[in-house]
């Protein structure tokens, strides 16, 4: 069986304190990287949130939040940039070559 | 007149159609029955948008590489116990993968290696600026909790539907919603000292 499918057995779920615990148990501790931002109050106008999630958004909303608005279309063109990348070439090959050499 | 806008998301990954299940799950009795070589027709159909999450998780091409090749060799070895879609499946190993990564590797900044695909920026400046945002949003991103920055990268980097998300991690539209938002806003947090 492979180690873990699931993706719900991941890093996902959020601890729980037990009952009557006034400490902070460090087992129960989300891991390090579950720390290390604290989120901050909202910031990014619900406008760009609903333009992000390609919702139809009034226009002078967005001018509104013209430096958010301005942020979000250079961090959308470098996503886009991202989506356009390929696996490389030579991969699909190593891995039938691998598949093979294990049988 | 008030205008609208909209955007179209980057759909590059749409969830396969009912005959594209049923094509995936002829290959697989192919090679399930010895055809070894048509394994390659799934790694062919599916490894770009695998590569593009797992890339955007690890910020690491090389480590990228890596993951989908175990992954798709766990695939190939596990292929008898596919129940229902097989990307959804392969996409599931592929995703534990990246979080096993995570849990054992702790970067605080990771480079973003340039791929094979022309900038097509405008000039060099522009070329340089962009440059920086990259880095600074690899930084930014690795900072995330993973949950956080696997929400981020399957809704901006490979333009998964919030339903198809939803479908491929078992959970909820709404707390995937949430996790993206609250990514947005934490990225956000971390760079408008610079960006904004």
């Amino acid at each position: 069986m492979p180690e873990n499918l699931d993706s719900r057995d991941a890093i996902h779920g959020e601890p729980k304190a037990l009952e009557g615990q006034t400490r902070p148990n460090p087992d129960l501790e989300p891991t390090l990287t579950d720390r290390e931002v604290p989120l901050a109050s909202a910031q990014t106008p619900e406008a760009i949130h609903q333009w992000l999630d390609g919702e139809k958004v009034n226009e002078d909303q967005l001018r509104a939040a013209d430096k958010a608005y301005s942020f979000w279309r250079r961090v959308e063109q470098e996503t886009d940039r991202r989506s356009r990348m390929k696996t490389p070439s030579s991969l699909p090959g190593e891995i039938m070559k691998a598949i093979k050499k294990d049988e | 007149m008030r205008g609208y806008t909209s955007v179209v998301p980057s759909t590059q990954t749409p969830p396969p159609q009912e005959d594209q299940v049923d094509a995936d799950q002829a290959i697989i009795e192919r090679v399930l029955s010895g055809d070894q070589g048509a394994f390659a027709t799934l790694i062919a159909r599916y490894s770009d948008p695998l590569y593009r999450h797992a890339v955007g998780m690890t910020g690491s091409p090389d480590d990228a590489a890596d993951i989908l090749q175990n992954s798709f060799i766990k695939a190939f070895q596990h292929l008898g116990e596919v129940r229902g879609r097989f990307d959804a499946w392969v996409f599931r190993i592929v995703a534990n993968g990246c979080k096993d990564w995570l849990k054992n590797i702790r970067r605080t900044h990771l480079s973003y290696e340039e791929d094979d695909q022309p900038s097509g920026y405008e000039n060099p400046e522009e070329e340089l600026d962009r440059g920086e945002l990259r880095g600074d949003l690899d930084e930014a991103l690795s900072a995330l909790p993973p949950s956080l920055r696997e929400a981020f990268v399957m809704k901006h980097v490979e333009g998964r539907s919030y339903e198809e998300m939803a479908e491929l991690l078992e959970t909820s539209v709404g707390a995937l919603k949430m996790r993206v938002h609250r990514a947005r806003e934490a990225l956000q947090k971390l760079l408008e000292e610079r960006y904004l």
